[in-house]
């Protein structure tokens, strides 16, 4: 089967989405649409189901019911399809998870070059090219080890972008951070943003939120509670729940 | 009893040390074999490798190594299968590397964490290519000192096999005690033979696993 991509079709479409840990439901129905070019925050309190949301839609997690749709190709079983979709979509996480026993830039030309079967030397032009726009092209010969956490944040921004994906999916990606360094991650990402990528941001940054997103999308307890532009979402939450999430937050 | 120059001694020892080390190697290699073949199954497959493998090892793990020997050895001539002292003896170590080593080099994998899988998944590779490029080059470095612990373990575990009579580094020693009546030289002789096979061993794995560590990395 070689699934036909859809140029039409929005980027990422979740259709009553479920998904259960044993008996313990993690996802409730959530049905959420990505056009392409829109860039999307997800928040909500902790264990409310926004990182497994994101993390099923490139099958790092399974869900078992409802329809998930990137391009308009259903994901399903099909190891071809998954692998195929995954190339698609890139992925930050909050660990950075950068491969500790290869170079920063064995790290961005690894999945180009076994995925996309890119020859060497292109594979580290393209590299570099992505290890410039994040300013970090100096460290290209270092080990993920001797770089600090926004640096090896940044280096795994530019490493799923060396796949060239049509979507990005960020995992709470500077809450592993000292304070300090969460800008220089965040300019990145608005940088990327300011270039019509299509981004998902699982996030607390209320202020990236607030400027970047087009809309909110506020999870609570494995369902979609509420979804609003920014400034409709943080000048006038309509649901009970996202009040009160918002009034906790801005009392820190 | 009969006279034998050390000389006499020494070079029949070390004849005999040459199969020691032969089929120490034949089972380590064969183990390596059997054990990332299970490995892969396991990974691969979780619903069927994942139950098999614990069995297998489960089995070889909680029995004498002696007994596993004997069924070979005698048990498979009932079934009409003939094997020698040699052919018992490479199954037995065989089957019984590939157990342990299974399950050295499982924990090994385990160790490396869930995120450098998703990690490498999102990037759009396959089960081969997360293996051979991600997971299995950092379990490497931290399976070396256990798998040459292990090797050192197998070197003398070869020493059950005089038991069915293969005429290796204790059997060689057994008959020169019989011959010479002098078991604190003979015995002495053989422990000094297989330190010296075992000890240098011991050493490298450290030095390979200095360099396998790069540079400023924890």
């Amino acid at each position: 089967m070689d699934p036909q991509i859809n140029k039409s079709a929005p980027m990422i479409e979740l259709r009553n989405v479920s998904k259960w840990y044993d008996s313990f439901q993690a996802l409730t129905d959530v049905s959420l649409i990505v056009n392409k070019g829109e860039r999307v925050v997800i928040c909500g309190p902790s264990g409310s189901g926004k990182s497994t949301a994101i993390r099923c839609i490139n099958r790092l997690e399974q869900h078992q019911s409802g329809q998930i749709l990137v391009e308009g190709v259903e994901l399903t079983q099909d190891f071809k399809n998954i692998e195929l979709i995954r190339r698609e979509v890139g992925m930050v996480f909050q660990q950075f998870n950068l491969f500790p026993h290869l170079t920063i830039l064995q790290n961005l030309t690894l999945a180009p070059r076994r995925v996309r079967k890119m020859p060497r030397g292109q594979a580290e032009e393209l590299a570099m090219r992505y290890l410039t726009r994040v300013r970090i092209a100096e460290q290209a010969h270092k080990y993920p080890s001797q770089l600090s956490g926004g640096q090896q944040q940044r280096v795994a921004i530019a490493r799923a972008l060396c796949m060239e994906p049509q979507v990005m999916l960020f995992d709470e990606p500077t809450s592993a951070l000292d304070p300090e360094m969460i800008k220089e991650v965040l300019d990145v990402m608005i940088e990327l943003a300011e270039e019509h990528m299509t981004m998902i941001c699982v996030t607390h940054e209320m202020g990236f939120a607030r400027t970047v997103a087009d809309r909110v999308v506020f999870m609570d307890k494995g369902q979609v509670v509420e979804v609003a532009p920014p400034a409709e979402f943080f000048a006038n939450p309509k649901n009970e729940r996202t009040k009160l999430f918002l009034g906790q937050l801005l009392k820190h | 009893m009969i006279e034998l120059s050390l000389t006499d001694i020494l070079s029949f020892l070390l004849l005999a040390a040459r199969w020691t080390v032969f089929l120490s190697a034949i089972a380590f290699v064969g183990g390596g074999v059997g054990a990332l073949l299970l490995l892969l199954l396991r990974y691969a497959r979780p619903r069927f490798g994942g139950r098999f493998m614990p069995v297998y090892v489960e089995f070889f793990q909680d029995t004498p190594f002696l007994l596993q020997l004997f069924l070979i050895f005698f048990g498979l001539p009932k079934l009409g299968i003939d094997v020698s002292p040699l052919m018992a003896a490479t199954i037995g170590l065989t089957l019984y590397a590939t157990a342990y080593l299974a399950e050295v080099w499982r924990g090994c994998v385990d160790a490396i964490p869930r995120g450098q899988w998703d990690a490498s998944a999102s990037l759009g590779m396959n089960f081969v290519q997360q293996m051979r490029d991600v997971i299995l080059p950092q379990a490497l470095k931290i399976s070396i000192p256990p798998t040459v612990g292990f090797l050192v373990q197998l070197i003398k575990n070869t020493a059950v096999t005089s038991i069915i009579g293969f005429h290796e580094l204790t059997k060689a020693g057994e008959i020169i005690n019989n011959a010479t009546f002098q078991p604190f030289i003979t015995y002495s002789i053989v422990s000094l033979i297989y330190f010296a096979i075992c000890y240098p061993l011991t050493h490298w794995s450290r030095r390979l696993e200095r360099r396998l560590t790069p540079t400023g990395h924890r």
